[in-house]
């Protein structure tokens, strides 16, 4: 087992390094970071001098290296943008967007994985068509028009929860609800067919032999190996809300992570894009590095690969 | 070992006249019927059985003959829209029928019944230790505390012949091999001390040294702790081995039951005959041909008039198109004076004395007459048509990025020879390299070392469309190796297209004629593959192998997928187009009594060498190397009343990967020397790998290769 997280997180590190390099070198080549610094209308001379004083006339593979250098220093880097440690602005909006992903996926789990045990246990019932149905329909809708109508609904006609901002916890929750609700369907379906594969195999039918019924039968037996696929897909879930979600953070004024990448983009702020696609990156790689060892704790058979 | 006294258990302290009069298990009328979308499906249909503790029945019948679905009727296990109904369903003093399914499951199911299922390396769940496998057995029925059915388990797995049974608890079913893991499944059944054991098929999957061992055990104990046993299988080999009574199955219905020697030795239903007479057997067929039941299985949906055998009788009168006969009950050894457990009894017009005055039912007339089944020695021509020299395959295994390469040989040094007419059967346990051996004379795959010649030259030589035309194979499973989006005829004029043969004109007519080569009516030609039944979609495969006229066939397992009266159709089948087209078989198979049937050659593998290559009546009669000695001691022909033999088979398995010194057979080998161990046979001049055998390759100073150039 400990071998196995050792090559796991060995492997992981090596993507980490491959994304850095990807990230660097196709930022630095879409932009000039000079020009961006000296504003649309600088004379050339302007430019020539920022690129002089920034280090930007050096081959591309010196400023890799130097920015390297400073990752494993800690310094990641000043935005041009807002003129701040780059560091700074993401921990600064981190917060905000770890605990709106975090309550997602909450909201996904306790509404997907009880559908999903419904379903499986009466295929082709009323109970696995209505879950079936209502997933096709969260799949269709946009998440800022459900973000709007539950503003409309649940903060104007009737003021239960504020509409926007991030100061208290009541502010997350219907933001969580909507980024939420965006991956049950996914996660519902998953387990739903894991489940029912896992409920037509033999070792299903050697249990029942057994005298194992019911939920009973569920628990002790079905659960565990279905929920292989979902731990895996529960981590990219996550992966993708740590990423900031746009769409919500701007329709609930939530000033997370989501936010800074929107704004740096729109200002070519070259270190906060390149460090915050980077730390997303960071974060799929961990995740994906944590659902491995997860499955492998669930299924004795991963820990041979 | 069961700590509580069982209060529940009846039968300890019953006398016995007690036991005769109350059968542990009587079932009365039971039917089961499953709604279809095309009607309602009778999958049994008035089956009545008893069985007295400590007895040990045996249900035969081909698939969908329902023998599996009466047992799992006992425990509510049936698909979830299926209706049970029976006027007596009765275990001891449960009666299943008043019971509840929540009842059968507390109560009954797992605790006085238990079930061992065909498919060890799926029946049990992978991502739980074998301990808390089989001791939630015995905690779910409240039975005992987890200490004490921890006890158990390691008892048990000690009784079941498992090493080291306390450290196996914390042990997951993929660390076991296939025979370990049907043995942790029959320590698993015997947890609660059941009254009945129901095992459906539990050697069907294993190889066959592994399923007389399996046997044996489950005998054994079944006898060692007094229960019954049903043992559902469709191979009387087996049931003739290992049971006191016998239910044969057709259509749902039970068609004769007996004693096994009863039953097998003086069979009443012309089905039961017609099935003795489909199975090869060493040492049974002196005429050419096995025995076959013409036509099909009927199906079962919707109401039946008539004997459901009726079509495929050779005995068939007018009034078994009427009627139903009835079970027709007979005194027999099994019967007691009253009628009450009457076990000799058969469902059929016929009297009881027909075979006696009757020839054996006709067999399906062949059109060849002079069918003789000699091996090709005779027209051996000088060049062999395909030959292996010292052939070799090794695969490159890494299990991820950081570990090191390690070489498996599934192939070693292999060096076998087919003439014109051959048909040369290579047999071995699953895994030792049978199945790789075979890819490479298809030239689908390239040796690592050595060569491969067809008529002399290198085989990489030939040129694909040549080597097709001339080399075709026919896979095991005829369900999964025709396209189903393809139409029969589409599926057999397909190498007519590939290889441009004659005018578009020619090619209908050669599928045609082709089809009925191989016995397809020529209505099947715009059929798909799954309108057809098993045995149809084979002769498909056949005939798309053989419309090409190629010179040899190369069939890996091509009658294991079927049932035994559609295997001797096609062993027939195959016998008759290799007089009529010449043909040269390589006979891939684990089953020796169709290898008795069809080989002139055997060939022995294990763990990737040939251990002995001969002529088939010289392995039969005379097997040199004791792995051969033990294949032929593991096949269990009908013979009731006969124990299974112990083969003395070591069940240490050798890694490929780590292949053992010395002699590789030694660790398992019963007659191994201490110089097994330290030295690797070479062939001997016979064609043997084995120290002890008296013609020792290093006596021996011919050759190798000009050795088996003889065969």
């Amino acid at each position: 087992m400990i071998n196995y997280a050792l090559k796991r997180g060995a492997l992981a590190l090596l993507v980490a390094f491959t994304v850095s390099l990807a990230t660097f070198f196709l930022l630095n080549f879409s932009t000039d970071p000079a020009e961006v610094i000296a504003g649309e209308d600088a004379e050339p001379e302007v430019v020539e001098v920022i690129r002089e004083q920034y280090g930007f006339n050096r081959p591309l593979i010196v400023q890799y290296g130097s920015w390297l250098k400073g990752l494993s220093q800690g310094d990641f880097g000043e935005s041009y943008y807002w003129r701040r440690p780059v560091l700074d602005l993401v921990i600064e909006h981190a917060p905000v967007t770890i605990q709106l992903a975090l309550m997602a996926v909450f909201v996904t789990i306790v509404v997907a994985l009880p559908l999903a045990i419904f379903a499986a246990m009466k295929p082709n019932s009323i109970v696995d068509r209505m879950a079936l149905s209502t997933a096709v329909a969260a799949q269709a809708i946009p998440n800022f028009w459900l973000g709007l109508l539950f503003i409309i609904l649940f903060a104007v006609t009737f003021p239960i929860f504020p509409v926007s901002g991030d100061s208290s916890f009541a502010h997350f929750i219907m933001p969580a609800i909507v980024l939420g609700t965006s991956s049950v369907p996914a996660v519902m379906r998953l387990a739903r067919t894991g489940l029912l594969d896992v409920l037509s195999s033999d070792y299903i039918r050697t249990a029942r032999s057994k005298g194992y019924r019911g939920t009973t039968l569920l628990v002790r037996h079905a659960l565990r190996n279905a929920m292989l696929p979902v731990v895996s897909v529960m981590a990219i879930q996550l992966g993708h809300k740590l990423g900031g979600s746009v769409v919500v953070e701007s329709v609930f004024a939530l000033n997370g992570l989501g936010r800074l990448a929107l704004d740096s983009i729109l200002g070519s702020d070259v270190p906060t894009v390149q460090m915050l696609v980077f730390v997303f990156a960071l974060i799929f790689v961990l995740l994906t590095f944590l659902s491995d060892i997860l499955n492998a704790w669930i299924d004795p058979r991963m820990r041979l690969r | 070992m069961i700590m509580e006294a069982d209060t529940e258990k009846p039968g300890a302290e019953n006398t016995v006249a007690d036991v005769k009069q109350n059968p542990l298990l009587k079932i009365e009328n039971l039917e089961v019927d499953i709604p279809t979308a095309n009607g309602t499906l009778h999958a049994v249909r008035d089956v009545s059985l008893t069985l007295n503790r400590g007895e040990a029945l045996g249900i035969v019948g081909e698939s969908g003959s329902g023998k599996s679905m009466s047992a799992l009727a006992l425990l509510g296990l049936l698909p979830a829209k299926a209706q049970r109904r029976a006027s007596t369903l009765r275990l001891g003093r449960h009666d299943l029928l008043s019971m509840s399914d929540g009842e059968i499951a507390k109560k009954v199911s797992g605790d006085r019944i238990t079930m061992i299922f065909q498919e060890p390396m799926t029946s049990l769940n992978p991502v739980y230790s074998i301990g808390r496998q089989l001791t939630e057995t015995m905690t779910l029925h409240g039975k005992s505390s987890e200490a004490q059915a921890r006890e158990r388990a390691i008892y048990l797995l000690g009784k079941v012949g498992l090493s080291a049974a306390e450290s196996r608890l914390a042990q997951y079913p993929h660390q076991l091999s296939g025979g370990q893991r049907q043995r942790v499944m029959i320590a698993m059944a015997l947890m609660n001390e059941p009254e009945l054991i129901i095992a459906d098929e539990p050697t069907t999957a294993l190889d066959v040294t592994v399923q007389a061992q399996i046997l044996r055990l489950l005998g054994d104990l079944q006898r060692e702790f007094n229960m019954a046993m049903i043992l559902i299988s469709h191979d009387l080999g087996v049931i003739s081995r290992t049971v006191d009574k016998v239910a044969v199955m057709y259509a749902g219905q039970l068609i004769e039951t007996g004693t096994v020697k009863e039953v097998l030795d003086q069979p009443r239903h012309p089905y039961t005959r017609g099935l003795l007479d489909c199975i090869p057997e060493p040492g049974k067929q002196k005429s050419a041909r096995l025995g076959t039941i013409r036509g099909l299985v009927p199906s079962l949906i919707g109401e039946t008039k008539g004997c459901a055998f009726a079509n495929r009788c050779s005995m068939v009168r007018d009034d078994c198109l009427d009627q139903s006969p009835p079970l027709k009950v007979e005194e027999g050894e099994g019967s007691s004076p009253d009628h009450s457990s009457a076990f000799r009894s058969f469902r059929c017009v016929l009297p009881a004395d027909w075979v006696s005055d009757q020839p054996r039912p006709a067999e399906e007339t062949s059109n060849l007459v002079n069918l003789s089944l000699e091996s090709g020695v005779g027209q051996q021509e000088a060049v062999p048509l395909i030959e292996a020299k010292g052939v070799s395959r090794r695969f490159s295994i890494r299990r991820s990025l950081f570990s090191r390469t390690e070489t498996l040989t599934a192939v070693d040094d292999v060096s076998l020879s087919l003439s014109k007419g051959d048909v040369l059967a290579l047999v071995g346990e699953s895994g030792c390299g049978k199945s790789t051996l075979a890819k490479m004379l298809l030239g689908l795959d390239a040796p690592s070392n050595g060569e491969i010649l067809f008529e002399g030259a290198p085989l990489s030589g030939i040129n694909p469309l040549e080597r097709t035309r001339r080399i075709q194979p026919v896979f095991q499973d005829p369900y999964s190796s025709l396209n189903p989006r393809k139409t029969i005829g589409e599926i057999i004029i397909r190498p007519l297209n590939v290889h441009n043969f004659g005018e578009v004109k020619d090619r209908q007519k050669e599928v045609e004629r082709t089809m009925e080569m191989v016995g397809l009516p020529r209505r099947l030609f715009h059929s798909f593959p799954n309108q057809i039944s098993g045995g149809q979609r084979q002769r498909v495969a056949i005939a798309r192998a053989i419309i090409m006229r190629p010179e040899i066939l190369i069939c890996d397992e091509p009658t294991s997928a079927l049932d035994v009266s559609v295997q001797a159709q096609i062993l027939n089948l195959l016998q008759e187009l290799r007089q009529e087209l010449g043909l040269t078989y390589l006979l891939i198979t684990h089953d020796l009594s169709v290898v008795e049937y069809m080989a002139t050659k055997i060939a022995v593998m294990y763990l990737g060498q040939i251990v002995e290559l001969a002529e088939k009546e010289k392995i039969f009669s005379d097997a040199a190397h004791p792995y051969t000695n033990v294949l032929l001691q593991s096949l269990l022909t009908m013979q009731p009343g006969q124990k299974i033999p112990d083969t003395g088979l070591g069940a240490v398995y050798s890694n490929p990967l780590d292949l053992p010194k010395g002699c590789r057979f030694h660790p398992r080998c019963p007659e191994a020397i201490n110089e097994c161990r330290l030295k690797e046979p070479e062939l001997g001049s016979l064609y043997v790998r084995c120290l002890r055998h008296p013609l020792k390759s290093n006596d021996v100073t011919i050759k190798n290769e000009t050795n088996f150039l003889e065969y």
